[in-house]
């Protein structure tokens, strides 16, 4: 800020808001983001203005919601500001401001960071540095300064020799392609072609204005010291690495383009859809695609154009297509000569502008007239003829309008009572329709009632028929009724009858019901029976229950009481339960007591007899029995059973054996004595026992009497009650029986009364039916006979209207006959078509008057226009260089197609003059390496590459770099990315470009217009594995292209020959002493007879008036050796006198893009060394451009034998021997005189 | 003169491998003219302004699209230039069109202008060889030399000499006013003035390759025309001279 002698807020304020590039610089992850924020030096002005146009570069720290500017430098005025790592904004600074927008912030968080994309770019690119390194290879070179002796010119002072050089030996190996000055002489004279270090000598070719100089001798210089300098070759070196640069800075004008130019699927835009494109120039349809895929691509559009298909016709209607849309295209390619070609070959039209930048005098001559100083005469040139054109079509216009105009006045006039009577017609036929349609409509309304009449006619005759249907049918019923009501019986009579029966039934009904009674009384007294039964057998068992009491109340052991429960069934309650299993327990308890009472007795018996036997012995018994109480063991009465027994066993078996032995049993009983008496001791005494036992049975006795009791009062009641039944049912029987006898009295039985009865009522019944039967069709007859009248009166009515619509319908029917008639002459004139004719004679009449009105506005404005033009054209014709300055500078103002080469759109000028276009189109591009195309790449928004991978390759010097790398690798010289380059090689990046873009981005120009099908033939197969092959577009190739020569050698028909040099001696290669190219005598000798030959040929095509007098046929002398070409040239500049022909030589690689009416091929090579191969013919590419350079013919000289069968590579045989198939096809072969043919 | 042909000589044999060998000296006919002109001084000024005036004061034109149309000129030269008149206050746009102003008109009027200048005479040189003028005087020679063997006999016409005059007289810029040869008023045919030219049948022999040198005097330099000329009528014949007299 000092430095700008600023302070803070004056700088902030200096615009209102800045235009700034914010660049986001790498991140660490314990750091804040940073990022630096570009002051633009163009669109802030003030700025600029105050800090001399310097950079401003502000360096910050992102935090929340602030920036902290921690660092402000300034950087030169140059210095990219804007690129595509970077992201405009605009800001303003306000101090007042609380914080930084969130929009800003994420802006910042979200784009790249620049230095990771430069990085990725720098990666990529990183696989072309092969490129340079084959490029620098030599041009490291500091200048090298010699003295010289002298200088010597050659024939046409297009090459200097510099003599009496004094060089090192390294310093002479690097001179080759050099550019030279010699002291004292302005400017550079021209580039290093030889050096010959024996003989101490260099030859130059001269630049073409240094050639004027060294014809007037002024090429002395006092000092005579030469300068042999690499700089333009350093410098190229230096803009293709600066394009690698600038491609990794993110300043390519397509952000884009690096992964365009590097990924697999290069990640093209879609195109745009564009309105169907009139276009300027004659199109195909190849074409017409890819112009409309060229306008309609975003950002990359490749075009294949094998040799003679229109890229030029192309390039130059995008260029004019694109001008028309208002962008700016740059026409670039890597040489000079191809762009001149390219420019020179754009229509002149006045709405493309075209400016060639670069160096004069290496511009050729078809560019010279797009270079700045000439445009104005370019122009001028141009809009002088197109005036003039315009200018003298308008005299001859001038009659020519009012003849027009007579005879359209003539015609109008003829046309007008035509049209008169059309419209007559048109009127009288509307007026019929109109009566027509209003008759029909009457017509329409008449029909539609007769449709409406007929209908009801229908419905009438229908309702008649139903009424006479019911009528008939009403009578047959009344009828039928009649006869019935005659013959049945009259209504009284059934009456009787009836109550005849209802009296017999009302004294069945009588009788039975007593009968009914009888059997009520029976069955009453029968239940009262079985009332009396029950009664005496509950008063037997209330007499059972007492003495059950008794004899328990007098029970005096529990088996008793059991015994009474049985027999009384008595319930056995829970408190019963209870007490019986109490004195179970006390039972148990007493039978234990006693069982123990009993081993007692045994084991004290034991005891006394044991302790008798042992007495004599004077045992210790009192020791044994303290043993024994303080043992604690339990027996079971089982194991004391059997001790005893077997002490017992053992008394009985041992009478006479020692007493003493006892002892052990003694102790035994003790034991179980013992244990016995322990047992007892937890046992009550027996009385206690006895005792509980007594209270437990009594309360037992209490709780059986208690149910007992309860028993026999339940007994007792039921009695009771069974008595009161019995008397109720005796007094219902007594009563029962008195109405039965009463019923008895008042009628007597009768037998089988219901049976009877049953048939008396079914007959009731069925007198009631026939009653009701009768009634109904009585009334029946009644309702019938009303119905039958209302019936008969509908008919009536019916008939009647029926009469009435018959008349009605009748009536109109006529009317529409009558309307009808009245349509018929109607007809007639509706048949007609007036309106037809009519519309015609008004098309007619219109276009008679646009014509007339066109030719009014004509003939007003040609005076005008002419006049104008006139003055116009004195103006063009007398305008000096200095009147057409202004025109000059708006010319270049406004270019919009620019040419320059690719290197050169690197240069520093043209950069300022064009840092962007809207299009490049890059044409040659197989010819230039990636880093010469990257530069005007970079420069396009979009880019268009025309180029033809089937033909050459890249060149240095006349070697592909694939030779060159051949080469390099031979002298093991090393170098980083060899391996990648040899990749790069495998496949060129327009081939890659071409193969993997979409459809919608490339096309191939399959439609060739230069070469006879014949010469086509020759080059198919290299086409075959393309869509569309190669086609010829010539409708009748014999016709367009005859070369109209007839030779020995040559027919009017032949187009491709070839003639078949011997594989031979006489007929090898040589080669050049102390160099390595080769050159082909034998060939140069039969090119030289070929040559004078066609010479001939065309001479007498002159004079036999095929070839107009001042006519040359154009003939292209090629060779794939630059020395064979060198010995070519001379051959023909000093041996030979071809006034009929204009001959052009050059080695195939310079021919490309070149064409000639005829083409010689020279093949050179020709040896029977088996190491030794084809060499530079091996390249099907090279072949290509070889074969594909011919209009009307074209001549290979060389051994078939050398290149169909001793090539080596199988690919490379069946090339040859291809072409020679066609040969032979078109028979085309020629051998030398005396010699046989090979094969 | 003959120290010329010395100093040619050694130039030439500077060369060890070339041997002259044959040499010759000729004259070659170059017809002097007199003529008369006339030159006019105007204003330099472009002629598409020019046109533009010129045409506002006939035509009511208001859009540049009609005089594009006219004048078959990019609409946006016309466009451009009508702005910048605008801008200089030239014209101004009315009603019916353009129409010029005061300015405007004094304008055209100085740029139509043409001042006459007196008429002049001058020395021109018409040199049928090379079918071109040479403005330069060329000073004849007095010594009779034979005359060049593929001298032609063709005359000029007034459109190239009025060509050549114009190129040669294309006037420097003063204070804007540029002059401007406008008419040749008259011309006559003069006496034919002779050339010396110095002629060289020169031999390559590492290079096998015969050619012709001729220098000359008028123009001081090594003519290719002349070298041409005989180069094609007569290099066969050398080799075969040449081959004839080794084989001897």
């Amino acid at each position: 800020m000092r430095e700008l002698g600023l302070d803070e807020r004056s700088f902030f304020s200096l615009e209102e808001s800045f235009k700034v590039y914010i660049e986001k610089y790498p991140q660490t992850a314990d750091r804040l983001i940073s990022a630096a924020l570009f002051f633009d030096n163009e669109a802030n002005r003030r700025m600029t203005e105050k800090n001399k146009g310097l950079v401003v570069v502000m360096h910050c720290v992102v935090e929340k919601n602030r920036f902290i500017a921690t660092n402000i430098t300034t950087r030169a005025a140059h210095t990219a500001v804007q690129t595509n790592w970077r992201r405009p904004v605009f800001l303003t600074f306000d101090q007042k401001a609380q914080s930084v927008p969130i929009g800003l912030l994420s802006l910042i968080h979200e784009m790249p960071v620049a230095q990771e994309s430069s990085a990725y770019v720098k990666k990529r690119i990183a696989g072309w540095e092969g490129y340079l390194t084959i490029q620098e290879r030599d041009a490291d070179i500091a200048d090298i300064l010699t003295r010289y002796s002298g200088l010597t010119f050659n024939g046409d002072f297009s090459r200097v020799t510099i003599t009496g050089c004094q060089m090192n030996e390294k310093e002479w190996k690097s001179l080759k392609d050099l550019s030279v000055k010699i002291k004292g002489l302005d400017g550079d004279i021209g580039k290093v072609l030889k050096a010959n270090p024996a003989a101490r000598t260099v030859e130059v070719e001269l630049h073409g204005h240094m050639i004027e100089r060294a014809r007037q001798q002024r090429f002395h210089a006092s000092q005579k010291e030469v300068v042999f300098s690499n700089f333009a070759a350093l410098s190229q070196v230096k803009r293709l690495r600066q394009g690698f640069k600038h491609l990794e800075n993110g300043l390519a004008a397509n952000p884009d383009l690096e992964r365009i130019l590097f990924e697999k699927k290069p990640p093209v835009r879609p195109p745009k859809k564009l309105a169907p494109l009139a276009f300027h120039n004659r199109l195909n349809d190849f074409q017409k695609k890819a112009v409309t895929g060229a306008m309609a691509a975003e950002d990359l559009y490749v075009i294949q154009g094998p040799p003679g298909t229109g890229k030029t016709t192309v390039i130059s209607e995008i260029c004019l297509q694109n001008a028309r849309a208002g962008l700016r295209t740059l026409v670039a390619s890597q040489s000079n000569l191809a762009v001149d070609n390219a420019l020179g070959r754009l229509l002149a039209n006045k709405d493309i502008r075209i400016l060639r930048v670069g160096r004069t005098e290496s511009i050729e001559e078809e560019g010279k007239k797009f270079i700045e100083e000439n445009v104005g005469q370019y122009w001028k040139d141009h809009t002088l003829q197109e005036v003039s054109v315009q200018f003298e079509a308008r005299k001859k216009r001038e009659a020519e309008i009012e003849e027009q105009w007579t005879a359209n006045e003539k015609e109008i006039e003829q046309l007008q009572p035509m049209l008169q009577k059309a419209e007559t017609a048109v009127e009288t036929k509307k007026k019929a329709e109109k009566v027509y349609s209003d008759i029909q409509s009457v017509i329409d309304k008449q029909e539609k009632e007769v449709r409406q009449a007929e209908q009801e006619l229908q419905t009438t005759q229908q309702h008649v028929r139903e009424n006479e249907r019911a009528v008939h049918s009403l009578h047959a019923s009344i009828e039928q009724d009649e006869v019935f009501l005659h013959e049945e019986p009259a209504s009284g009579a059934i009456q009787k009858e009836q109550e005849a029966i209802e009296q017999t039934i009302q004294r069945l009904k009588h009788a039975i019901a007593c009968d009914d009674l009888k059997n009520e009384v029976d069955q009453k007294r029968e239940s009262l029976d079985q009332v009396k039964a029950q009664c005496e057998q509950l008063a037997e068992a209330l007499k059972k229950a007492d003495a059950a009491a008794q004899k328990a109340a007098s029970a005096k052991r529990i088996g008793g009481l059991k015994w009474i429960m049985l027999e009384q069934n008595i319930e056995r309650s829970l408190r019963i339960g209870h007490l019986m299993d109490e004195i179970d327990d006390i039972r148990t308890e007493m039978n234990q007591f006693s069982k123990l009472k009993a081993y007692n007795d045994q084991l004290s018996r034991a005891i006394s007899y044991v302790e008798k036997l042992l007495a004599p012995h004077r045992m210790p018994v009192d020791g044994l029995k303290q043993r024994a109480a303080g043992m604690t063991v339990s027996y079971t009465s089982d194991e004391i059973d059997r001790f005893l027994n077997e002490l017992r066993e053992v008394i009985k078996g041992s009478q006479n054996a020692d007493p003493r032995m006892m002892a052990p049993y003694l102790g035994g009983l003790y034991s179980r004595k013992y244990f016995v008496w322990k047992k007892a001791k937890r046992l009550k005494p027996y009385d206690v026992y006895k005792n509980i036992a007594r209270e437990i049975f009594q309360f037992l006795k209490q709780e059986i009497l208690a149910q007992l009791e309860q028993k026999h009062l339940e007994n007792e009641t039921s009695y009771k009650q069974s008595l009161r039944t019995m008397k109720e049912q005796e007094t219902a029987l007594h009563s029962l029986q008195n109405k039965h006898n009463q019923m008895i009295a008042s009628g007597e039985p009768i037998p089988n009364a219901k049976e009877i009865l049953q048939q008396n009522e079914a007959k009731v019944l069925q007198l009631q039916k026939k009653q009701e039967l009768y009634k109904q069709v009585a009334q029946r007859v009644e309702t019938n006979r009303n119905e039958q009248l209302k019936r008969t009166e509908q008919l009536r009515t019916a008939e009647q209207k029926l009469g009435q619509i018959e008349v009605n319908l009748a009536g109109l029917q006529n009317t529409i006959c009558q309307k009808k008639a009245e349509l018929v002459p109607l007809n007639e004139i509706l048949s007609t078509q007036p309106e037809r004719e009519h519309e015609k004679l008004l098309k007619e009449m219109a276009s008679l008057s646009f014509t007339r009105e066109s030719l009014k506005q004509e003939k007003k404005k040609l005076p005008l226009f002419q006049s104008v033009q006139e003055k116009w054209l004195s103006l063009l014709e007398e305008a000096s260089e200095h009147d057409l300055d202004e025109i000059r500078k708006l010319y270049v103002k406004h270019a919009n197609v620019i040419g320059t080469t690719c290197v050169a759109s690197a240069r520093k000028d043209f950069i300022d003059h064009y840092p962007v276009f809207d299009v490049v189109i890059i044409d040659e591009v197989s010819k230039a390496t990636p880093p010469e195309l990257l530069l005007p790449m970079l420069k396009g928004k979009k880019i268009i590459l025309v180029g033809d991978h089937h033909q050459l390759p890249p060149l240095l010097g006349n070697d592909t770099l694939e030779e060159t790398l051949q080469e390099m690798t031979g002298g093991s010289q090393d170098f980083d990315g060899k391996a990648e380059l040899k990749n790069l090689l495998k496949e060129s990046l327009f081939e890659r470009l071409f193969k993997s873009l979409p459809d919608s981005n490339k096309t191939m120009l399959a439609i060739q217009y230069r070469m006879h099908e014949g010469i086509m033939e020759a080059i198919a197969p290299f086409y075959e594995q393309e869509t569309d092959g190669l086609q010829c577009g010539l409708l009748d190739s014999d016709a367009d292209r005859d070369h109209l020569l007839e030779s020995k050698t040559v027919q009017r028909g032949n187009h491709l020959l070839w003639l078949d040099m011997p594989n031979e001696p006489d007929f090898y290669e040589e080669r050049m002493k102390g160099g390595k190219s080769l050159y082909n005598p034998a060939e140069l000798r039969e090119i030289g007879v070929l040559l004078k030959e066609m010479n001939e040929a065309a001479a007498q095509a002159k004079q036999a008036g095929r070839m107009k007098d001042n006519e040359r046929k154009s003939v292209g002398v090629i060779s794939f050796y630059g020395e064979q070409v060198k010995k070519l040239d001379r051959l023909i500049q000093q041996e030979l006198q071809l006034p009929h022909l204009t001959i052009r030589t050059g080695t195939v690689d310079r021919f490309q893009g070149m064409e000639m009416d005829v083409i010689l091929l020279s093949m050179v090579r020709n040896h029977n060394n088996k190491h030794d191969d084809i060499g530079f013919a091996k390249d099907y590419r090279r072949l290509n451009v070889a074969l594909s350079r011919a209009r009307e013919l074209l001549v290979l000289v060389g051994s078939t034998k050398m290149f169909t069968e001793r090539t080596k590579q199988n690919d490379t045989r069946s090339m040859y021997r291809h072409v020679w198939n066609a040969v032979e096809k078109q028979n085309g072969l020629r051998t030398l005189e005396g010699v046989q043919p090979h094969g | 003169m003959d120290k010329l042909e010395k100093r040619l000589r050694a130039g030439l044999l500077e060369n060890a491998a070339v041997e002259i060998r044959h040499a010759a000296v000729w004259q070659l006919p170059v017809i002097g003219y007199d003529a008369t002109f006339k030159r006019v001084k105007r204003l330099k000024m472009d002629i598409l302004m020019k046109m533009l005036l010129l045409t506002f004061q006939q035509a009511d034109i208001r859009r540049a699209a009609s005089l594009s149309e006219m004048l078959l000129v990019e609409e946006l030269f016309v466009a451009d230039l009508i702005q910048k008149m605008q801008r200089t206050g030239l014209i101004r746009l009315e009603k019916e069109g353009y129409r010029l102003t005061a300015k405007g008109y004094e304008h055209l009027k100085r740029g139509i202008f043409e001042e006459e200048m007196k008429e002049e005479e001058t020395e021109l040189f018409y040199s049928p060889a090379h079918d071109a003028f040479w403005t330069e005087k060329v000073r004849g020679t007095e010594k009779e030399r034979p005359l060049y063997r593929y001298a032609r006999d063709r005359s000029a016409d007034a459109d190239q000499m009025l060509r050549a005059l114009a190129e040669r007289e294309e006037g420097v810029l003063r204070d804007g006013f540029q002059t401007v040869v406008a008419e040749i008023t008259n011309f006559n045919e003069q006496l034919t003035e002779h050339v010396l030219c110095l002629e060289f049948q020169l031999y390559n022999k590492e290079q096998d390759l015969f050619y012709a040198r001729v220098w000359n005097t008028a123009l001081n330099r090594w003519d290719e025309t002349l070298e041409q000329q005989i180069e094609e009528q007569e290099r066969l014949e050398w080799r075969v001279e040449a081959e004839k007299l080794l084989s001897d």
